[in-house]
């Protein structure tokens, strides 16, 4: 009785994994890649602003206070925010934040030399924002959408695991048989990671609920949500409105003063709410590198009459689990090895959710059933699968070809992902040859533009034998991992059977 | 009109609408009430958060695969009607 209700259970949840699968994989798959892609933003960063100098200062915490106030000063003197993250073993440069018209502006510069970059780009930080807001939708709606991606992943997952019954005894197996094959594949990829899977997806949508979906606790407690973040290390500033101008004091006795209170006498950044007006604000946040939390201790100074309005040293155990989930996802405490782990993960996770609706596919040309619904399926694979990529490819191009004086130019880079995008979509929907014909062709071009992307590194002065004397590892790890995908896009090309 | 009701895609319509819209309702409950009984200002909040974003996704699984949707929605109901009362009584 009771196996015949379990099997029961696994036949009803087996259709459930297929279609709710199949109905999130294409927007999954975008937001993966976007995040796999985002795990290394900061060296991402570097690659996209080649003029920085190759040698930079060493972390001086008053030096890079002044060098950045200066600049922030001379660029936007209007700003309701300036924030600057001082350099890391990841981010060598002072990287510095302004909001201005509702705007996030972003630059790095190095103390020596404070000037930033002519080329406008918004670089590895793009990525981050296509992985959580989608780019060109209203963040509110995209939380909300999010969120419902994020739980039909969950349910995908869960029900996968349920429905198989075998799970772990075919763990191993791998077969020949074309269908098998892709069975086989897809339930390594997703039982290998199935934990970081569901670390990441749980932990991505806590991150949506602190940011509006799932506040109803705190909008029962706390009558102004402001304060609610505020108490948690979330700064938020009170709009520009009509204030009062007054030049901004030196912050050099605040950092002194700081520094006794923090263990590490070490700061991550430091954030000025309102500069140059006369409620200006200085927040000074310790340095928590490689601890598995998002909340550091922090310190709020009224910056006219120099008092400490707050000084938050430790959190309690719902802060810390909350922290620690947050850190989870964002991976802020890792080293170099765990990133690449996160990476990996990454990458196998694209790969499992690629070989899920292969496998759908494949399992109805069998049966020959469906053959539109298959035809459709077939396409916006073809197009998400390898056009997303490909057109992320052509994000890094035209960080290249753009002209450097074009205005707007890091808008227009983003407008030259989402058209090439376009183009694909276009190409693959309404085009003439087979898809088998229309795979082959776009896993050579994007062979080609693979293999000729560490070409570009060249006309910007970072040729790879340079780059090699010099032992730059972010430009050898993107010129290497660029060839070794032109090659798997070779392998495949000549792998895809002339079979449909 | 009886073939539509009947249909398969109206059935699994009917369980993800009740699914999401149920299922959120009951997480955004468990976070209030969690909120409310923990009596330190932010743990309660952030450990309603966890807790209910872990129930949302174990809920829709739920009514998706239930053998009898109308005795799961009852269930649900139930447990939404509950949570109300008692949050409504704590706060």
């Amino acid at each position: 009785m009771h196996t015949e209700k379990s099997y029961s259970w696994r036949k009803r949840l087996l259709p459930i994994h297929q279609w709710s699968g199949l109905l999130i994989s294409w927007l999954l798959f975008v937001i993966f890649l976007g995040g796999t892609l985002s795990v290394f933003h900061r060296e991402l960063d570097l690659w996209f602003k080649p003029e920085l100098p190759h040698i930079h200062s060493s972390l001086n915490i008053q030096r890079d206070t002044q060098a950045g106030i200066n600049y922030l000063q001379q660029h936007a003197p209007q700003a309701t925010r300036w924030q600057i993250n001082y350099p890391s073993t990841r981010q060598p440069f002072i990287e510095l934040s302004w909001s201005q018209n509702n705007k996030q502006h972003q630059a790095l510069i190095d103390a020596q030399q404070p000037v930033e970059t002519p080329r406008a780009t918004q670089g590895g930080n793009f990525f981050v924002e296509l992985h959580h807001e989608l780019h060109y939708l209203p963040p509110k709606f995209v939380y909300f959408f999010l969120t419902l991606v994020a739980v039909l992943a969950l349910v995908t997952l869960l029900s996968g695991v349920i429905s198989y019954r075998r799970i772990f005894t075919d763990f191993f197996l791998f077969r020949r048989a074309k269908q098998q094959r892709w069975f086989d594949l897809h339930r390594l990829l997703a039982l290998l990671p199935l934990p970081f899977y569901l670390m990441i997806i749980y932990s991505g949508l806590v991150i949506l609920g602190i940011h509006g979906v799932m506040m109803y606790g705190a909008a029962a407690k706390y009558p102004q949500m402001g304060q609610f973040y505020e108490n948690l290390g979330f700064f938020r500033m009170p709009a520009r409105g009509e204030l009062t101008q007054r030049p901004l004091n030196s912050v050099d006795s605040y950092l002194q003063q700081g520094m006794l209170y923090f263990p590490e006498q070490d700061f991550r950044l430091i954030s000025i709410n309102n500069p140059n007006t006369t409620v200006a604000k200085l927040t000074l946040v310790a340095n928590k590198e490689h601890q598995l939390s998002r909340f550091a201790e922090f310190q709020i100074y009224d910056l006219t009459n120099g008092k400490l309005l707050t000084n938050k040293q430790g959190y309690g155990w719902g802060e810390d689990l909350f922290g620690a989930t947050i850190a989870l996802h964002t991976a802020i405490f890792a080293d170099y090895p765990i990133l690449w782990l996160y990476f990996l993960g990454g990458l196998a996770g694209c790969a499992m959710i690629a070989s899920g609706t292969f496998l759908w596919v494949n399992k109805r040309l069998m049966k020959q059933t469906s053959t539109r619904n298959i035809w459709w399926v077939d396409r916006l694979n073809l197009s998400v699968i390898l056009g997303f990529p490909l057109s992320c490819l052509g994000y890094f191009y035209a960080n290249r070809l753009l002209p450097v004086g074009l205005l707007e130019r890091a808008d227009w880079e983003i407008h030259c992902l989402f058209l090439s995008w376009l183009a694909i979509i276009l190409w693959t929907f309404f085009s003439s040859p087979s898809i088998t014909i229309k795979w082959k062709f776009l896993l050579r071009v994007g062979a080609v533009f693979l293999f000729l992307l560490p070409v570009t590194d060249i006309w910007v002065g970072h040729p790879i034998w340079q780059n090699i004397y010099q032992q730059d590892g972010v430009y050898l790890s993107i010129e290497l991992m660029a060839w070794l995908l032109a090659s798997c896009c070779i392998l495949a090309a000549n792998k895809i059977k002339m079979e449909r | 009109m009886h073939k539509i009701f009947s249909s398969k895609a109206f059935i699994l319509g009917l369980r993800l609408t009740f699914g999401i819209l149920g299922g959120y309702l009951l997480a955004a409950l468990i976070s209030m009430f969690l909120a409310l009984l923990i009596p330190h200002p932010i743990n309660g909040i952030l450990l309603g958060m966890l807790v209910s974003l872990l129930c949302y996704p174990l809920v829709l699984l739920w009514l998706l695969a239930s053998p009898k949707l109308g005795n799961s929605i009852k269930y649900l109901t139930a447990l939404i009607v509950i949570l109300a009362i008692c949050t409504k009584l704590i706060s």
